[in-house]
């Protein structure tokens, strides 16, 4: 086991996949100790990628909510809510694509080889195509706030918010699919 | 006169979408296509829907109607309607 602290660490890193970079190398460290390090370094990138995907994905439910509650008042803020918004759903695109094309894989193989093959002929693929059409609708949503159609936004980002927490439940349901 | 219209590119988008959802589940050869250009399908997926919200939204910058409807409504049927077929198209596909 290697603590948590060190395997947070730039050096944890640097030996994981460069040993020669910090003075180690590679042929030093037996064949077992790199692929520890490496089963380490990827558990440590997934749920780096997983915790950067949540919380983006909480940013497109909660800053679409504050904008619609703001809209009979609108503030200086709305506006710079809405371009944030539609910004994180973009960059969503990049954790959620890093945990579906190299660490979903695995999950993908145990969800078909187990009782719910659905959750990922079903959930799963409706969620990644979903997640396609989020950042062009809030994209939308936040077009319109711009040019100052807030009232013209209001089903835009009520659209947002009900495909992300449709996409979050999916997500739920995958990783449940993972274990059945 | 509007730089860019988002309802023509989330409409284009929006279809494009569902063309490809399925192409690559019906013709081998297409997802085959999409893998050795982009290196994963939905990569591929991904930025030639981006490349067509660009496109259109610059192409019909000045257009208020498609297909001879306000261009605001089209996007909001055709978003809805994609979320709706790609569902179903999964449901009906894991059925058969």
């Amino acid at each position: 086991m290697v603590c948590p602290i060190l395997r947070t660490s730039p050096f944890f890193f640097a030996v994981a996949y460069q040993p020669h970079l910090v003075g180690v190398p590679r042929a030093w460290l037996p064949s077992t100790l790199i692929n520890q390090f490496s089963v380490l370094f990827d558990g440590f990138m997934r749920d780096l990628a997983l915790i950067i995907h949540v919380l983006l994905g909480i940013a497109v439910i909660v800053l679409p909510v504050w904008i619609l509650l703001q809209l009979k008042k609108p503030g200086k803020w709305v506006k710079p809510a809405a371009i944030l918004a539609a910004a994180a759903a973009w960059v969503l695109i990049i954790p959620a694509g890093i945990l579906y094309l190299l660490f979903y894989p695995a999950t993908k193989t145990l969800i078909l080889a187990g009782n719910w093959p659905w959750a990922h002929q079903i959930a799963m693929e409706t969620k990644e195509h979903w997640g396609l059409l989020l950042p062009l609708i809030a994209t939308v949503a936040a077009s319109l706030v711009a040019q100052n159609k807030l009232a013209e936004s209001k089903k835009w980002w009520k659209l947002t918010i009900l495909l992300s927490l449709a996409i979050a439940i999916l997500g739920r349901i995958v990783s449940t699919g993972g274990n059945a | 006169m509007e730089k860019f219209n988002f309802f023509a590119g989330a409409t284009i988008g929006a279809w494009l979408l569902v063309v490809l959802v399925i192409l690559a589940e019906l013709v081998g050869p297409f997802k085959d296509a999409l893998k050795a250009i982009f290196w994963h399908h939905w990569i591929g997926k991904g930025i030639l829907v981006l490349l067509a919200f660009l496109i259109a939204g610059f192409w019909f910058k000045n257009k208020e109607r498609l297909l001879g409807k306000p261009v605001e409504k089209l996007a909001w049927q055709s978003c809805l309607a994609s979320l709706a077929i790609i569902l179903l198209f999964y449901v009906i596909e894991f059925v058969l």
